[in-house]
């Protein structure tokens, strides 16, 4: 049941992928977004100042340029689409998830949402096992092993993150196969936003449709205990975040400009990690 | 024993330069400036919505001390920065002040609980320096990058939060408004932003996020 839903999203996907290619050659009105030539100008390679920095200046690009209007931006042909669930998930946060976290955080204490929170994580471990072998981090991958196995075995089955702090494996990156499409030549393709998931690309809907075959919860039956585990646990790890959103709607002018290019800063940054 | 000693020795000269980094004095300032927004944070009671007013006014000059707001609202507007009036760059740069004045005060003062810690830094080829931070908390660890540049003393030109940085987070948003909108919409804008957000924080809202935050905080430990 949960595996066919899975596989008609994929199919989905790839429609959606094919369709918004050809939508690509043809320039959005809109957009002041240059994607290919301008983008591409950007990541070439930078003459090496050989003082022992990687690159002499912070960016990709030197400030200048950038500043000169050269900005990477992503394709949004699907904008008009993608506001309707921004705001739909806005409302869906301040009318009910909201008040449901500050409820939940009343009642549970914080030990007891990091012991879920550490639980759920350990359980993705696979995921960020494959996602770092997949980009040819051999030690990252060797690091989630060793504490996926020290979670599992010392920790009531990640309850307690005992590998928290160990010098030789240390917490690495988070990767994902979204990441590791990104690492491997992957370019975005468009924005995209999610009812309930929030703000994807094509490319990281992807990864995620594939991270979810390598989720523990994506196997348990009927499908509705599946998304309902899963549920709990993205709401749980939001339990940390109350208020972050509020804080980050009021400092934006233009909230769903301001958390198009919020994910596409944090996601290039990830992928270049 | 001797052997163990002279290791030792080797090691605690080899180390050093590791272990403890000189701070430029970009670093420094920026350091010195977290800590003093800290201070003061922690001496009043900021939770008191009467104070809350007061407090603001007494943090306003550090941050505006450290940040400058006109090479920030420069670098946000881009291109179209030339479009802008001297009177209208006077007035963005002020409204655009206030605007990251309150939410970096926000923000800061949600982490107040939290340590600030510094990690590293950074030069690049102008002499612009990158001072990295990190922020950690219970089950949280934020890193905050600010970079920075010689003028009279070090400013802060951006801000970069888990790889996002204001100065481009906000030129997409500014160059999308000002496509068909004028600086002056622009302005009045973000003036109405502040606003906004300062009649919400002198309205004594029962629960604001932040505080229910500390209580569950309080509680847990």
């Amino acid at each position: 049941m949960n595996r066919s839903i899975l596989l008609a999203l994929s199919v989905c996907l790839v429609l959606v992928v094919s369709a918004s290619c050809s939508q690509k050659r043809s320039p959005s009105p809109n957009s002041g977004m240059e994607s290919g030539p301008a983008a591409s100008a950007q990541n070439a390679p930078q003459p090496q100042s050989g003082d022992g920095f990687e690159n002499d200046s912070f960016e990709e690009g030197d400030f200048d340029n950038e500043y000169a209007g050269r900005t990477q931006a992503v394709a949004d042909p699907l904008e008009s689409w993608n506001r309707i669930w921004f705001e739909f998930n806005d409302k869906l946060y301040f009318a009910l998830l909201k008040p449901l976290t500050q409820g939940y955080v009343t009642v549970v204490p914080e030990f007891a949402r990091t012991g879920v929170k550490n639980f759920f994580n350990n359980l993705k471990a696979p995921i960020r096992i494959l996602s770092n072998l997949l980009q040819g981090k051999g030690k990252a991958a060797a690091v989630e092993a060793s504490r996926f196995v020290m979670n599992t075995a010392f920790g009531f089955g990640g309850l307690m993150n005992p590998a928290k702090g160990k010098k030789t494996i240390v917490e690495t990156n988070d990767e994902d196969l979204g990441q590791t499409l990104g690492a491997w030549g992957f370019g975005e393709g468009f924005y995209i936003v999610w009812p309930f998931l929030g703000p994807s690309t094509a490319r990281d809907t992807v990864g995620f449709v594939g991270d979810s075959f390598l989720d523990a919860p994506t196997y348990l039956t009927p499908w509705y205990k599946s998304a309902g585990v899963k549920g709990y646990r993205t709401f749980n790890d939001g339990s940390f975040k109350i208020g972050e959103y509020e804080a980050f709607k009021d400092a934006a002018v233009e909230p769903y400009t301001a958390m198009r290019n919020a994910y596409i800063q944090n996601r290039r940054k990830k992928i270049k990690e | 024993m001797q052997l163990v000693l002279a290791l030792v020795f080797a090691c605690v000269i080899f180390a050093s330069p590791l272990l403890a980094k000189d701070q430029s004095d970009a670093a420094r300032r920026v350091l010195g400036s977290v800590d003093r927004v800290i201070h003061i944070l922690k001496s009043g009671d900021y939770k008191d919505p009467a104070q809350k007013t007061a407090l603001r006014e007494e943090l306003e000059p550090v941050v505006r001390d450290i940040f400058d707001f006109r090479e920030l609202s420069m670098r946000t507007v881009g291109l179209s920065w030339r479009k802008f009036t001297p009177e209208q760059q006077d007035a963005f740069a002020e409204a655009f002040a206030q605007l990251l004045a309150e939410t970096y005060l926000d923000r800061i003062q949600s982490y107040s609980d939290e340590k600030v810690v510094y990690l590293d830094e950074r030069t690049n080829k102008k002499g612009n320096v990158e001072v990295q931070t990190k922020v950690v908390g219970d089950g949280i660890e934020i890193p905050i990058f600010y970079r920075m540049k010689l003028k009279d003393d070090w400013v802060i030109y951006d801000v970069i939060v888990e790889g996002v940085s204001l100065v481009k987070n906000y030129r997409t948003q500014f160059k999308e408004i000002l496509i068909n909108k004028t600086p002056d919409d622009l302005i009045a804008m973000v003036q109405k932003k502040v606003q906004k957000k300062r009649a919400k924080d002198e309205s004594p809202s029962p629960k604001s996020q932040t505080e229910s935050n500390a209580i569950a905080k309080e509680n847990a430990s």
